[in-house]
């Protein structure tokens, strides 16, 4: 029950990742459709919010308790290289007062802190898990 | 230490309920803390834009639409260019009743020089200001040079860096400190620079609409600063009849409507935390009202293995303050991610000038809401506490049976 909790947890922030990156917590949009600076910063959060699904969705089916520990050690990678994506590895606009700034780099940092924070527990609910179950 | 296991174990025991009280707690404390940090905020923001604008009376062209154009470029940073005949300084300086008179020149960048906004371009000129320079004195100690410019602290530039504005590179030599105005994201510059910057902006192609076609004897506002023991409203007036073409606004009148604004909202935000705190306790004391019925024949048990009528309620007591101070905690922290990184949008939202507290104050108030929330859960569980250790431990245990 434990273990489908966190991996649930870790889903539905994917989620929400992925489909705050192409609404609400996106990039800026010019009005002459133009291309941001940030817009790349909001494709690479997208992406990186759907291999995080993916990974949920892949821990939430496998039973095998060595796998899940592998895929958790993968979504907690993923989940720190996204907290850099914005910002870091992709620029965002240069006025604190655009929207990628005000809005999606702070959003997708605590998101995926969260979803870096759910794996960490995930991997120690798991070990633990094998540990008890070691004979 | 064995009554603290105890706790922990009964708390433990029943996860649901523990839980459900950790998350009143915290909702309790994140409405206090985080109301608390908004209003403290928008107080700062307003002594802020009280003591940056320094002038009595400022003096528009009259297309500028006066008020509005000035609050909104003074509060949301929002791009004004507007200009008037040089002339109208003269005017303003031979007005009675007029002390000081300083004007300033605006223009906007264009959208592809920086960061894919305009920003807004300030000249000023460094001889006769009295309301920019005394403010950029803080973080510049010399004479600020032609093409040199001092930016906002939301700029995203550093000092020594260039910054380009219609393919002239300026040397930024000052970054300001925050003011939780629009002016945090204008860029300040001497009289030359901006003639200079006028000038690059027309070579581009791009038309400021001054009527004499000589952007050299153009004024954007004129700051002004009447003499002392004169009444600005008279001299408002007599700058409305002397300069043609022109709208005197007294900046009092901007505060004051500035400062409606900020009392409307605290008194929501007042109103919004005293309905969560109203909800949360009705909700809190039917949740200890619940645990009398529900906890009844423990009790009884351990009033029958030896433990007094005091050690009863203390032990309850106790266990209500640990989960209140758990939720104060989580309430807090959760309060802190929802209310500083979103520090612009909550500005740009609220349209109020808007500067985040200093470090101490913040402490402070999530010290206060931690505290409040604590003593709040305690009192709630008090009730149940002495009602629970006024078991009768026979009756209750033969009840059940």
């Amino acid at each position: 029950m434990k273990k489908n909790v966190f991996c649930g947890i870790l889903l539905v922030l994917a989620a929400v990742i992925v489909i705050g990156s192409v609404t609400v917590l996106g990039p800026c949009v010019h009005e002459d459709g133009s291309e941001a600076p940030c817009a790349r910063a909001g494709k690479a959060v997208f992406c990186d919010g759907c291999v995080l699904a993916v990974l949920a969705a892949l821990i939430l089916l496998i039973r095998k308790p060595s796998v899940r520990i592998v895929l958790l050690f993968v979504t907690l990678f993923v989940a720190a290289v996204g907290i850099a994506l914005p910002g870091t590895i992709f620029p965002v606009c240069r006025m604190d007062t655009m929207h990628c700034r005000a809005v999606m780099q702070p959003a997708m940092i605590i998101l995926f802190a969260s979803e870096l924070i759910v794996s960490v527990c995930g991997l120690i609910v798991e070990r633990n898990r094998i540990r008890r179950e070691r004979p | 230490m064995k009554h603290f296991s105890l706790m922990i174990r009964n708390l433990t025991r029943r996860p649901g309920r523990t839980i459900s009280l950790i998350l009143l707690t915290a909702f309790l404390a994140m409405s206090l803390f985080c109301g608390t940090v908004v209003v403290s905020s928008l107080r700062r923001g307003l002594n802020s834009m009280e003591n940056r604008l320094g002038a009595d009376i400022i003096v528009v062209p009259a297309e500028a639409e006066s008020k509005a154009s000035m609050k909104n470029l003074l509060l949301q940073g929002t791009i004004g260019t507007f200009y008037m005949d040089a002339s109208a300084l003269e005017r303003v300086r031979e007005t009675e009743g007029v002390g000081k008179a300083s004007a300033q020149i605006f223009l906007s960048s264009m959208k592809a020089d920086c960061c894919s906004v305009k920003v807004q371009i300030i000249g000023f000129d460094p001889e006769n200001d009295f309301v920019v320079q005394p403010w950029i004195a803080e973080s510049l100690n010399h004479q600020l040079g032609d093409m040199e410019v001092v930016v906002g602290c939301r700029v995203e530039t550093e000092v020594g860096n260039n910054f380009r504005i219609y393919d002239r590179n300026c040397l930024v030599v000052a970054k300001l400190a925050s003011t939780g105005t629009g002016l945090d994201t204008a860029v300040y510059c001497n009289m030359n620079t901006i003639h200079m910057l006028l000038q690059a902006a027309e070579e581009k192609g791009i038309s400021h609409k001054i009527d004499s076609g000589n952007d050299s004897e153009v004024v954007s506002a004129i700051y002004v600063k009447v003499l002392p023991g004169t009444d600005p409203g008279l001299v408002n007036n007599r700058l409305n009849g002397h300069v043609r073409k022109a709208t005197a606004i007294r900046t009092a009148g901007m505060m004051t409507e500035v400062a409606d604004s900020l009392g409307g909202v605290s008194r929501t935000i007042a109103v919004l935390i005293a309905a969560v705190w109203a909800l949360s306790l009705i909700i809190l004391f039917i949740v200890f009202s619940m645990m009398v019925n529900e906890r009844r024949r423990e009790l009884a048990v351990y009033r029958l293995l030896g433990m007094s009528r005091k050690m009863l309620s203390g032990m309850i007591l106790k266990e209500t303050a640990l989960c209140s101070l758990t939720g104060a905690l989580c309430g807090t922290a959760l309060g802190a991610i929802l209310v500083f990184p979103f520090t612009t949008l909550i500005e740009t939202s609220l349209k109020l000038p808007y500067l985040t507290p200093d470090a101490g104050s913040v402490v402070l108030y999530a010290g206060i809401a931690m505290i409040v929330t604590v003593l709040v859960g305690c009192a709630a569980g008090s009730r149940t506490a002495s009602r629970l250790s006024r078991v009768d431990p026979g009756t209750t245990l033969r009840e059940g049976a």
